[in-house]
């Protein structure tokens, strides 16, 4: 029999009584802590999860610089895709307009199943190229129409001008993330190799993974491939947007802990109120012979009765929008100013237990803070303590 | 001479309030020996509630050193401590002190809930049979009368058959016929159980019942 529980069970009827109305406010308080922890943590796991495939469908999960055996890479777990590029900045130029962007050569044949740009138009072919919608705008140009483009920094003829290519525009793609629309271009890796000069034929390779972890592969492929091709997984590449997002997220976690920490305090000022309450009920059962532990245990089922409902509630709360959210999309978001058409929510069960190790941390230190009383007064005096 | 369950020497302990500071015991000794009644006589404010405090663990003296079977209790933590008061010492307060939140059968039983002996409630209810209150098992102390909640509060104390006995007052807030009641009910405790009671009264009548008589005067215990 947890008999600690009992007695904290009956205590914690007769202070609903006493204090029913600062008891529920406490829930309230966790609960809406809670929520808004589960809430807003699953919306910031939403955006990262959304960039990240996003730059999936333009980078793909892993970059190898350098020219080593398609074969090789082939061989390697986890890799499902495999797209060679040659990749250079370049500058786009139609009639006095020109603009620098990144010229990315491919191979157009696995570019439909390689990436994901939201395109219309069709794949790149011999003298076409594929451009953002962004760099379209500005250069005023349209699918069927010509542009010029050339890289200035390794090929020069004659004079030192650059050989500048006709290509006709084929597909105008709109990713709507960072400048990717503006700097990025496609072309047939053949075009390419006519633009850029190499000793190589490519610069190296993007691949799609499973969804065996990127490191792991990463791991893989240079254990194949030794040092001599530098290998890159996807947040390497976008180091300050991955950081970025990291310090996003750890603030927000931060910010929503001070909601716990105030309810924190008002649950420890209403588990102080019963304490002090139950003074001498406390002192008879210490005098019954009931270890420190003991009573320090009871306090704590009773925070836990107290704060756990409410926190309970929140949670559940939380969890339910997050589902809501998933299954019917009930908070809309303006997809000409995003580039989702919802507030994307996904939660991690890694989550789920930071955020309820977090809370429940938080109503055992109120909790153990407003037992403090009880235990540091001598029993003779909490004997005699007048409510 | 019989075994000896408590031993309390030199015991000193005062007050301060603001910069008065009031000695209340003063170098108190006591010997208690298996069975023994003991009454200790005094004036109100002459520190019999402190003395029994003390001797009951329940306060800790300024100085001077206590035994209960033996063991020091200076050398003892406060999970050992709270253990011992828990098997070894029972006590009956003059307010009874009974839980409002639990039935008067649940009162009686949480000390050996604290010790881990969850099997009592037969044994609990023959007691309270024994003791003419077994019609109030289920009620909860304030649909007592005070002579009920002296018993089952006596009951509480007994019931982890302590080594000693400490009863402060306890006719204090009975009348006449219930006080007498529960002397008698503690003399019969005392020789039934051959258990050892220690009784603070200001009343002569009810102190004159101990095998061994003492007066608290100025701090010190002193022989009747």
């Amino acid at each position: 029999m947890n008999w600690e529980k009992y007695i904290s069970e009956r205590f914690y009827i007769s202070s609903n009584k006493q204090g029913k109305h600062l008891g529920v406010l406490s829930m309230i308080g966790m609960g809406i802590g809670c929520f808004a922890m589960i809430v807003s943590i699953s919306v910031m796991n939403g955006f990262e999860t959304m960039v990240h495939g996003k730059l999936k469908g333009i980078e793909g999960d892993i970059s190898i610089l350098g020219n080593p055996e398609e074969k090789i890479l082939n061989k390697v777990d986890g890799v499902t895709e495999i797209m060679p590029f040659m990749e250079r900045k370049g500058i786009i130029e139609v009639n006095d307009i020109s603009r620098v962007a990144s010229i990315k050569a491919i191979d157009e044949t696995k570019m439909d199943r390689f990436y994901n740009l939201n395109f219309i138009g069709d794949i790149p072919q011999l003298g076409q190229i594929v451009i953002g919608q962004d760099l379209a705008n500005r250069l005023g140009k349209g699918i069927g129409e010509d542009l010029f483009a050339y890289s200035p920094v390794d090929q020069t003829v004659g004079l030192a001008i650059p050989h500048k290519k006709k290509l006709k525009i084929s597909g105008i793609f709109s990713t709507r993330l960072l400048d990717y629309d503006e700097r990025l271009v496609f072309i047939s890796l053949k075009d390419g190799q006519s633009i850029f000069k190499r000793k190589y034929k490519i610069d190296g390779y993007d691949l799609m993974t499973s969804k065996v972890s990127t490191n792991i592969i990463k791991q893989e492929l240079i254990k194949k491939l030794g040092l001599e091709y530098p290998v890159y997984t996807w947040d390497e590449k976008n180091k300050s947007l991955v950081s970025a997002m990291k310090m996003e997220r750890l603030g927000t976690f931060v910010v929503l802990s001070l909601i716990f920490l105030v309810a924190a305090f008002n649950l420890a000022a209403n588990l102080t109120l019963i304490s002090i309450q139950k003074m001498k009920e406390v002192g008879v059962i210490r005098a019954m012979g009931a270890p420190t532990g003991s009573i320090y245990k009871m306090i704590i089922l009773l925070g836990y009765k107290r704060a756990g409902t409410g926190l309970l509630v929140g949670f559940l709360c939380g969890l339910i929008i997050v589902i809501l959210q998933n299954q019917f999309k009930i908070i809309p978001l303006p997809s000409s100013i995003y580039f989702i058409d919802s507030l994307p929510m996904l939660l991690y069960a890694s989550d789920i237990l930071i955020i309820l190790i977090v809370s429940f941390l938080f109503i055992l230190v109120a909790s153990i803070l407003s037992g403090r009383k009880l235990i540091s007064t001598q029993i003779s005096e909490s004997l005699q303590w007048v409510k | 001479m019989g075994k000896i369950v408590l031993k309390a020497n030199e015991i000193c302990k005062s007050y301060k309030n603001g910069v008065n500071k009031l000695n209340v015991l003063n170098g108190l000794s006591l010997l208690i020996e298996d069975g023994e009644m003991i009454t200790i006589m005094g004036q109100s404010g002459s520190g019999k509630s402190t003395a029994l405090n003390i001797l009951g663990t329940l306060d800790k003296p300024d100085s001077g050193n206590l035994e209960i079977k033996g063991i020091d209790t200076d050398t003892l933590n406060n999970k050992d401590i709270a253990k011992l008061r828990n098997r070894d010492i029972g006590f009956i307060f003059q307010f009874h002190h009974l839980l409002p939140e639990f039935t008067a059968l649940e009162n009686v039983l949480i000390p050996t809930w604290i010790k881990g002996e969850f099997d009592f409630e037969a044994k609990v209810i023959d007691l309270f049979q024994t003791l003419g209150v077994a019609d109030r098992i289920h009620h909860f102390p304030n649909e007592l009368s005070g002579g009920e909640r002296s018993r089952v509060a006596t009951i509480r104390a007994i019931i982890n058959k302590p080594c000693v006995l400490f009863a402060d007052e306890p006719t204090g807030n009975l009348d006449e016929k219930n006080s007498t009641k529960l002397i008698d009910l503690l003399g019969q405790i005392n020789r039934d159980f051959n258990q050892s009671i220690v009784i603070t009264t200001h009343n002569p009548e009810i102190a004159s019942i101990g095998n061994k008589q003492y007066k608290l005067e100025e701090g010190l215990l002193n022989k009747v």
